[in-house]
């Protein structure tokens, strides 16, 4: 009993990075109507951006918001580039767009870092927690709060204040928002930014547990895309609920299904994600849409 | 009429190779209602959206003194013109309050303080959304719709309030409330409006001067009045349905 | 005037073909091995084609098919001694399988979803691969230690017999797919390509049309992989990781996706590019770099030229030639990747 939880937890707390992933899955794709395969990428490449400034001595907390930042106007500046030219051709042009980026920035890594696992240090120390004969290494745990707040923070910017207000209208009808007064390519490549800092929190917590490579991340990725289409894309809330579902049922899989252990457990997720859209096309969470033709 | 708002000379638009305004000329007054006439595909939505500058045109456009012809839509929203979209623009996954405050982002930066009054004075005008305000705007009805797009328009406060077929799809004594309640606004908002619509009777009393667009042209103009009684209007309607090449592809 | 715009390119056809045939007397045993590789990528990425260009639906796990595929001829060839010809059929039915297997679910869940399943797919396939170790050999895959395709007595060596095998297939395959998109199939995905939502309303059966398309382009991959497999000797699971299914993927947006010219170019890119790669930047980063420049290449073309090298190549010929109709440039830019949907 006392494994099944811990395995639960261990799940969670996966499914936690793979829910912040999805999140910004989410937002990409409620605005641009893309599918960003290059979204783990992108945050694997926060992470290196720390590693440098951590090598330069500065201390983890103070490096943090500079990356967030940089992450940020990186994701902007991959809007505002390739993703503008393509905003009106369609699913497929931009789903393939979304591969060149995940390849490019991938090799990107490696040609400057190289392709060999670095380890990367964790911001809140070693040790471990254990209660109610359940344990959680510190950097679990501190992920866990770090992803909750970065969670907490992201749903309230996007319900409770003006930004997330424009941010929904234009990802939603994005004429009638023009008609007040919303700039639709700004607020795309707004919303691009906040996706990319949002991830980054993602890559920055799995580094530590992971070790940090140019493909850290395509793992996560897969998963957070099973994720958000599991919780529905159209959902900020459905990305969170998908990624824990599918932490928690790769946690448990890899455990107790025979064969299954390591990577591979990666396929029951997947089972899961492909049966509920099946029945729900559009996700737990999520909302169809009416198809104008 | 007691002084110019909007004045646009030789304006001309087209979609790709497709002409749809071939120079119209068109004034309005503050606080004057002005019903825009016309069948389908006469380039009335065209003629609203060249003037909110999300289609592109050419030829002078004077607002409140300053020539827009050059301006974005976004500047164009923020800076006093209102645009109630064909089809109502809703934002259907907010709700009716969002939506209305939606519209108050694009106040203009001395009237921000102003938004809660005005708010109160939305739903004072259309006390149904008052109670829906908690509700996702997509569960509403179409005549409730067409009011939250109105109110949010109203939102920003605007000086020229653009409307395009506000009876779409609605019932005739919904449509008969609404053109009450858009008679009313003139006067509690001061604003003007400009509204584009086929019933031509309903808009006619609401009015005070109509213009009667064809083929993206200004067939005939004149008060409300002696375009009611005269058969201009029938005339320049059943002109166009004879010759549909003016318009075609033009309904948006 | 258009029998000659429809005779140059069948022309140019023939004339390849011609210059195929001939190739193996006078190239070195060493080229033929790449050109061969050529020919088969070239195949798999004409299987992608169908989908991506005609059909309008990606898939990000060919690479996966082409590997289950080689595996599907490698491994009864070396570990039960059958003929070649025979593991290439059991690869292609194999193929088959696999793709109606993978296309009925994707195509229910609709969407970007087949981009999601097939993605998954490409990244589980190469784990299997390691985990089914008794059969697959595991890390170290499969390996042929004489070639299969050979004809002691006749004087040709194998790289000759092999590179003329493939010459064929990849013959076989681009008339059958051209015969496909020309036919009644054909126009069934340009309409779905079109509008989904206005096929159906016009009785065609879009999900069935979509299917066959997948199940084609599937069973294409599976049978080029399988000779590539045979022709390279060997088949192991880090030639077949996800970033070779978004290699072929690229070659297909970069050649031309609409364009059977376009397989090749988009193929000699995948096998020359490393190669030259690495005549510029030296061993370790040449993968790194041939895989940046597949992705810039790929992003290029997205935004500057929809259709492809091909697709570029024809219009300005088109434009430097007056015989080219205008009708036909017109047709090639409507029909690019760009065009998702059209208002009736």
């Amino acid at each position: 009993m006392t494994e099944l939880l811990q395995q639960t937890l261990d799940g969670l707390s996966a499914g936690l990075i793979y829910g912040i992933l999805a999140l910004a899955l989410s937002v990409v794709f409620q605005g641009t109507g893309m599918l960003n395969f290059a979204q783990g990428e992108m945050a694997t490449l926060s992470a290196f951006v720390t590693l440098v400034f951590l090598q330069f001595g500065m201390p983890f907390w103070a490096v943090l918001p500079i990356v967030i930042v940089l992450s940020a106007l990186g994701g902007a500046l991959i809007e505002r580039t390739v993703v503008r030219p393509l905003e009106r051709s369609g699913e497929l042009p931009l789903l393939t767009l979304g591969v060149a980026l995940l390849l490019g920035i991938n090799a990107m890594m490696a040609i400057i870092w190289g392709t060999n696992s670095r380890p990367f240090p964790s911001p809140f120390g070693q040790g471990v927690v254990t209660s109610l004969g359940l344990r959680m290494t510190y950097q679990q745990l501190g992920s866990l709060i770090t992803l909750l707040a970065v969670l907490t923070v992201t749903i309230l910017v996007f319900n409770r204040t003006s930004i997330g207000l424009r941010l929904r209208a234009v990802a939603q009808n994005p004429d009638s928002a023009t008609l007040l007064g919303q700039h639709r390519g700004k607020w795309l490549m707004i919303g691009w930014g906040i996706a990319a800092a949002v991830g980054a929190f993602a890559a920055l917590v799995a580094a530590p547990v992971l070790t940090l490579s140019p493909g850290m991340m395509t793992f996560p990725l897969l998963l957070a895309l099973a994720a958000a289409t599991l919780g529905g894309l159209t959902s900020r809330v459905g990305a969170v609920v998908g990624g824990l579902i599918v932490g928690v049922s790769n946690s448990l899989a890899g455990r107790y299904i025979p064969g299954l252990d390591g990577d591979l457990a990666i396929v029951v997720p997947f089972v899961i994600t492909a049966i509920v859209v099946v029945i729900k096309p559009a996700g737990i969470f999520g909302k169809a849409r009416t198809v104008r033709v | 009429m007691t002084g110019t708002l909007l004045r646009i000379e030789g304006l001309t638009a087209r979609y790709g190779t497709v002409q749809v305004l071939h120079g119209v000329d068109l004034e309005i007054g503050s606080d004057e209602i002005v019903a825009l006439l016309g069948p389908n595909g006469a380039g009335k939505t065209t003629l609203l959206r060249a003037l909110s500058r999300v289609v592109s045109s050419r030829g002078r456009m004077v607002f409140d003194g300053t020539d827009i012809s050059s301006w974005s839509g976004a500047r164009t929203a923020t800076s006093g013109v209102g645009h109630v979209p064909e089809g109502r623009g809703t934002f259907v996954d907010l709700t009716v309050d969002e939506n209305l405050r939606l519209g108050a982002l694009a106040r203009p930066r001395e009237l921000k303080s102003t938004a809660g009054a005005d708010l109160d004075m939305v739903y004072e005008t259309f006390p149904v959304l008052q109670d829906m305000r908690r509700r996702t705007a997509g569960l509403l009805s179409g005549g409730q719709q067409q009011m939250l797009a109105v109110g949010r328009a109203l939102m920003a406060r605007p000086r020229l309030l653009l409307i395009d077929e506000p009876s779409l799809g609605l019932a005739p004594i919904v449509t008969r409330q609404l053109f009450d309640v858009l008679a009313q606004i003139r006067r509690r908002w001061s604003v003007s409006l400009l509204i584009a619509e086929q019933n031509a009777r309903l808009s006619l009393e609401i009015a005070d001067r109509a213009v009667v667009l064809a083929k993206g042209q200004v067939a005939v103009s004149g008060s409300a009045e002696e375009l009611g009684y005269g058969d201009a209007v029938r005339r320049a309607y059943l002109g166009v349905a004879n010759d549909e090449e003016g318009g075609k592809g033009a309904g948006r | 005037m258009r029998h000659v715009s429809r005779l140059i390119p069948r022309l140019g056809w023939i004339i390849a073909l011609g210059i195929g045939v001939i190739l193996p007397l006078l190239v070195s045993d060493f080229d033929l091995l790449d050109l061969s590789r050529v020919l088969t990528l070239a195949m798999a990425v004409a299987g992608l084609n169908l989908l991506v260009g005609h059909s309008g639906q990606v898939s990000v796990g060919h690479g996966a098919i082409f590997g289950l595929g080689g595996y599907a001829a490698m491994i009864p060839v070396v570990s039960f001694g059958w003929p070649w010809w025979a593991g290439v059929l059991l690869a292609a039915v194999l193929s088959l399988a696999f793709g109606i297997l993978l296309g009925i679910p994707a195509l229910k869940m609709g969407g970007a979803n087949l981009g999601l399943l097939t993605i998954a797919v490409a990244v589980v396939f190469p784990l299997l691969l390691i985990r089914f170790q008794p059969l697959t050999g595991g890390t170290f895959g499969m390996f042929l230690p004489s070639p299969a395709i050979s004809l002691p007595d006749s004087g040709f060596t194998s790289r000759q017999l092999e590179f003329w095998v493939c010459l064929l297939a990849l013959a076989v395959v681009f008339v059958a797919l051209r015969n496909l998109v020309h036919g009644r199939l054909g126009r069934a995905l340009a309409a779905v390509r079109t509008s989904s939502l206005l096929a159906a309303a016009n009785g065609i059966a879009v999900n069935r049309v979509k299917l066959i398309a997948f199940a084609v382009s599937s069973t294409v991959a599976g049978v080029a992989g399988a000779l590539y497999a045979l022709v390279v000797s060997i088949a192991v699971p880090d030639s077949y990781v996800f970033t070779f299914s978004i290699a072929l993927l690229a070659a297909s947006v970069i050649g031309g996706s609409r364009s059977w010219a376009g397989a090749i170019i988009g193929a000699a890119i995948i096998v020359y590019l490393p190669t030259l790669a690495e005549a510029f930047v030296g061993g370790q980063a040449a993968g790194n770099w041939s895989q940046f420049v597949y992705a810039a290449g790929l992003a290029l073309c997205l935004i500057v030229a929809p259709s492809g090298i091909a697709g570029a190549v024809t219009s300005l010929l088109g434009r430097a030639f007056a015989y080219a109709p205008m009708r036909r440039a017109v047709v090639e830019r409507s029909t690019d990747m760009r065009t998702t949907s059209t208002a009736p």
